[in-house]
């Protein structure tokens, strides 16, 4: 009997001594407040975006402020074109276009109202809402940008997901994103490169 | 060291070394034994400075003395109260204010419910500029004189897969045709080697799959460094230095609050920024949003959206490490 209550105690003992792992501790939920979550959207003049089968996503408004096309191209006439420069971009000498080979002006922009976008697929896209335009035809990143796996995100990882629109990255002209130098290594120091 | 000590001395003709020399200048200028006998205290560091900055120095060199004395007597951070947590911040904070000048804020903020983080990288969008690498050790407050670095970012041939073959000290235009870019760092596993290695549970996995270090419980032994697989984890081979002007002084405890000689430490996430809902200085920083951080638990993720839509990878998925950090393509 006495034998027993011994092991037992030492058991107890042992199973006390054993078990250290500390309980975990943890804070407050996270929230965002609807205030903080209106304050992020108005700060990026954001828009929403909504896609069937997609998480709620709001496109952020564009840094640079986009050109008024209206001012020289009037809605319903033809634009002034002078056929002896390339694609006929006498007032955008500085655009180059580098787009699927031979794109030009009127690929993208309607003719009577460059604001607008045409596509292949008929959607309603302006500049503010581009990424319909690009996405259609590429789908593939137009999918993966609703998704999370393209593209930029600008808040947090909690609350509100505004991200940036293709032309925020991309130069739509000129898609392809170009080379950049590195940031400079911090410098080694003769022990630690030992090491390796 | 002795032809060193004579030439400090040669220059003052009433004593033999620097300390008895600065001893006795306090002595002259103080006119007491106990400032004498801090002055003599103060260590050799300060033995060339000038009496009446080391007058003035000596009352904050007491007080980080009694902080470093405080410091080595204080308990695991896992089994504080409250209250005891508050109080080894406050000391913390006040230790900042004190070695470096900086009003530091250093957060205590535990794991938030419902959060299991989790990261995936995208090597097809990476362009190698390093911008992470660079917010990382801003953000982190990491050692600027050896760097040290959390994150390494191999440049490496398309198509081969293991990292040893990958080029992190590159410094030419990026992205060069033919290469692709893969970074590492710590991959929080939820099967970590490191902390079973650790002999003091100095290291352990937080409720919200933040693999972190407590420095002050840390001894040094490196086993974590030798247990983990993919060589994330750090060494403070010096007292770390960085100016003062440099310091983050948004701060954590169990993160980027500032380490001293002899500690290991790691990528924690940025903790001080996830917890609190921001997103890792490395994925903030990111040109391209190759990199994608969230909450594994929440299907409205990006990182669930990725997890389940596109081809990830892990590496080293044959140790059983489960390290929450994936790679995907495009």
């Amino acid at each position: 009997m006495l034998k027993n209550n011994f092991i037992l105690l030492v058991g107890a003992l042992l199973f006390a001594g054993c078990s250290k792992e500390p309980d975990p501790t943890y804070s407050e939920p996270l929230e965002q407040e609807d205030y903080d979550r209106q304050q992020l959207i108005d700060d990026h003049r954001a828009q929403p975006v909504t896609v069937e089968g997609y998480a709620d996503v709001y496109v952020a408004a564009l840094d640079t402020e986009t050109k008024n096309c209206a001012r020289c191209h009037k809605s319903g006439e033809q634009p002034y074109r002078d056929d002896s420069l390339p694609y006929g971009q006498d007032a955008h000498w500085d655009v180059a276009i580098h787009h699927a080979g031979d794109m030009e002006c009127f690929s993208c922009h309607k003719k009577e109202d460059p604001n607008q976008l045409v596509s292949v697929v008929d959607k309603n896209a302006t500049l503010e809402t581009a990424y319909l335009h690009c996405g259609s035809c590429h789908k593939d990143q137009f999918a993966s940008w609703l998704g999370g796996a393209h593209g930029k995100r600008l808040t947090g990882w909690k609350g509100v997901r505004i991200v940036k629109n293709c032309t925020g990255c991309h130069n739509p002209h000129a898609p392809a994103r170009g080379t950049t130098l590195p940031v400079a290594q911090p410098t080694i120091t003769p022990e630690r490169a030992k090491r390796h | 060291m002795k032809d060193d000590s004579k030439k400090k001395g040669a220059g003052c003709n009433s004593c033999n070394s620097s300390e008895n020399c600065f001893a006795d200048m306090a002595l002259k200028k103080k006119g007491s034994r106990r400032g004498a006998l801090a002055a003599l205290f103060g260590g050799a560091a300060t033995a060339a400075a000038s009496s009446a900055i080391a007058a003035a120095s000596t009352e904050d060199e007491k007080e980080l003395k009694r902080i470093k004395r405080d410091e080595i007597f204080q308990k695991y951070y896992r089994t504080m109260t409250e209250e005891e947590r508050a109080k080894t911040i406050a000391r913390f904070e006040r230790k900042s204010k004190v070695q470096y000048g900086v009003d530091a804020h250093i957060d205590g903020t535990h794991a938030r419910p419902n959060t299991l983080f989790g990261y995936a990288f995208n090597i097809s969008k990476c362009e190698g500029s390093r911008k992470c690498v660079d917010a990382c050790v801003t953000e982190n407050n990491q050692d600027r004189t050896s760097g040290m670095q959390y994150i390494k970012l191999f440049e490496m041939e398309d198509g081969i897969g293991s990292v040893h073959g990958g080029d992190t000290e590159y410094s030419h235009e990026v992205p060069v045709e033919g290469k692709y870019y893969l970074g590492t760092q710590c991959f929080h596993c939820e099967n970590p080697p490191c902390t079973k290695a650790c002999p003091t549970g100095a290291t352990w996995s937080e409720p919200d799959g933040i693999v972190v270090v407590d420095y002050n419980w840390c001894i040094g032994c490196r086993y974590c460094e030798a247990a983990c697989p993919y060589f994330a984890r750090r060494f403070n081979w010096k007292e770390p230095e960085v100016p003062s002007d440099e310091i983050n002084p948004y701060q954590h405890y169990l993160g980027n609050r500032m380490r001293s000689k002899g500690v290991m430490e790691k990528c924690t996430f940025c903790i001080q920024r996830t917890r609190q809902g921001k997103q890792p200085a490395c994925a903030e920083a990111c040109p391209t949003g190759a990199r994608v951080f969230g909450n594994l638990l929440d299907p409205d993720s990006e990182i669930r959206w990725i997890l389940e839509n596109k081809k990830v990878f892990r590496l080293k998925e044959d140790l059983g490490t489960e390290p929450k950090f994936w790679y995907f393509t495009d």
